[in-house]
């Protein structure tokens, strides 16, 4: 859990920090050049504030008016940067490791194997960091950090600069994380889609100062006035078995089954669907018969925006569903908070995640 | 082949300037660690400082560890009085006066190449758990590999080539000249054997010569492993 009130200075640059969640991912936003590398690094030690006090799990690493400073070496923080940052002397297996040797064995949570099936790196580890594309580089620099068994994982733009295929499977992989090795992440990031749909805790950074919002929903607040990237949420389902079209399959969703297209793989494996707000539409009870296969019954939590566009945050059996609709809509189904409703879109739509 | 006189300064060069090498390895990277690395008060004084020997006549330099480290030096009385031990007009002096000579290269060699070593590499190293020294020893020397080599080569070549230090802080008898003092010694001597000389010289270059290539063949296999 982290809990960190700080100040961090550097000339005419000031930055108030607040920030205390025991979410499994905590998202921090802003934009460009507003500090949230800073506030990373600062966490990290890498940085040290000008007053306030950092905690993790309870334990103080920064306090300067005591004069306390956790060297980065001790912080037991993994980081993975934006430049990714592997050694170039180190082969892909002796990248992993480094952080890894540094502990005692009975310290390591996270095990060598694990760590390289869950990221696909096993073909790799004789390679060098030179010879790697971007997102495999990125790989090696998320496995290194997760090796250093941490108490917390700090992900600064992770999938920043890799194409849209690499995103995918990279975000999938990232969900995975936090329940497998149980470790608590902060991410960064200035695309609302990865944050909408790995965060249970958002903060912001706006007017030099960073404060936790009461639900990252509010994200969309935010930005809602020129929200033109795609928003993006992230369902957990079960497989429940072939749909009745070879090429689909059948997952449950809270109680409810849905169809969408993807690989054959056996009952009862978890699944993670990235579902795109511009392809939910959203219909009031009862329906027609349709030819969308998906209907999930769902709350309105909260309407975002007020020009043409609006994103509905929709609750499905407690998992956050969002739909990219126009005002008009709004006002003709007289959507509010609270109304139910029930979330439409095609099997075709939905991106399925291992 | 080789008279005696020529054996014993071959000798001798070989241990001298191996020794001074080895004698400024330890503060050359450490030196070079905190230019490149550390800001700290008195910075630039300790860089001057660092050049002096290569920018003052070496018989300056020789002159300067005579001083420091003769009988009543502020150096060479302690270690006379404490360990017993004189250094100048002896050749643990001219290994000195070759180290000093030789340092300012390796300083240098080893500078450069730090400050081209991407610091964030180091910080990525921190947050991985290494330690300072760990973070040192593990990635930044790994990584200044030929800029090391290449200082420690030149530090040798200076070391062999040196002669006014060394000729102000030795002896200069018999089986106590280094090549370059045999070669004077063999210029200034009254029946002048040319020959002995030629070889002489011709010695020095051998030694400078293979002294390159070590440092050629040392980074070329690096190469070859990927590093």
């Amino acid at each position: 859990m982290i809990d960190a009130r700080f100040i961090l200075e550097r000339g005419a640059f000031r930055l108030e920090v607040e920030l205390k969640s025991n979410a499994p991912v905590v998202a921090i936003a802003g934009p460009s050049g507003a500090g949230k590398t800073s506030v990373l690094n600062a966490i990290s030690g890498l940085l040290r504030p000008a007053s306030g006090e950092i905690r993790l799990d309870g334990v103080v690493y920064d306090r300067p008016e005591t004069g306390i400073h956790l060297p980065p070496h001790r912080r037991r923080i993994g980081y993975v940067f934006q430049d990714n940052r592997l050694f170039p002397h180190l082969s892909v297996e002796e990248n992993l490791l480094a952080g890894w040797r540094r502990l005692r064995p009975a310290e390591r949570r996270v095990g060598f194997q694990e760590v390289v099936e869950l990221s696909g790196l096993g073909p790799l580890l004789g390679r060098f960091p030179a010879t790697l594309s971007g997102g495999e580089q990125r790989r090696v620099g998320i496995g290194r950090a997760l090796l250093t068994s941490p108490r917390l994982l700090i992900l600064d733009e992770p999938l920043a600069g890799l194409d849209r295929q690499l995103r995918d499977s990279l975000l999938a992989y990232l969900m995975k994380l936090p329940q497998c090795l149980d470790v608590q992440m902060l991410y960064v990031s200035h695309t609302l889609g990865d944050l909408l749909a790995l965060a249970r805790d958002a903060a912001v950074i706006r007017d030099g100062r960073l404060r936790l919002l009461a639900a990252p929903e509010q994200l969309l607040d935010a930005g809602a006035n020129g929200v033109t990237e795609t928003v993006e949420a992230g369902l957990a389902g079960t497989v429940a078995g072939p749909a009745a079209d070879p090429g689909f399959l059948c997952v449950v969703v809270g109680g409810d089954r849905i169809t969408v297209r993807g690989p054959a793989c056996p009952a009862g494996t978890p699944v993670r669907l990235l579902v795109p707000a511009h392809h939910v539409m959203l219909a009031l009870p009862p329906l027609p018969a349709l030819s969308v296969r998906n209907r999930l019954p769902a709350r309105v939590a909260a309407l975002h925006g007020d020009g043409g566009q609006v994103i509905a945050s929709l609750d499905v059996a407690g998992q956050r569903l969002f739909a990219d609709i126009t005002s008009d809509a709004v006002r003709e189904l007289a959507l509010r908070p609270g109304v139910p409703v029930i979330a439409c879109f095609k099997a075709q739509a939905v991106r399925l995640s291992m | 082949m080789l008279s005696p006189a020529e054996w014993s300064a071959l000798k001798l060069s070989l241990i001298l300037s191996t020794g001074a090498v080895l004698l400024a390895l330890p503060p050359g990277v450490l030196l070079g660690w905190l230019l490149a690395r550390r800001r700290f008060p008195g910075k630039v004084w300790v860089e001057m400082l660092v050049w002096l020997p290569l920018v003052v006549p070496p018989v300056v330099t020789g002159y300067g560890i005579l001083v420091l480290f003769g009988r009543h030096g502020w150096l060479g009385r302690p270690l006379l009085e404490w360990f017993g031990v004189h250094i100048v007009f002896d050749w643990k002096g001219m290994m000195l006066a070759a180290a000093a000579s030789g340092l300012p290269l390796l300083v240098r060699s080893v500078r450069t190449a730090i400050e081209g070593v991407d610091a964030r590499l180091e910080l990525a190293a921190a947050t991985l758990g290494f330690a300072p020294w760990r973070v040192f020893w593990n990635v930044t020397l790994p990584l200044v590999w030929p800029g090391l080599v290449a200082g420690l080569v030149l530090c040798f070549a200076r070391a062999v080539g040196e002669f006014g230090a060394t000729r102000v802080v030795g002896l200069n008898t018999d089986g106590n000249r280094t090549l370059p003092l045999e070669i004077y010694a063999q210029i200034e001597a009254p029946d002048g054997s040319g020959g002995g000389l030629l070889r002489l010289v011709l010695l020095s270059l051998l030694l400078s010569g293979a002294a390159l290539w070590v440092c050629e063949m040392l980074l070329r296999r690096r190469k070859e492993h990927g590093g």
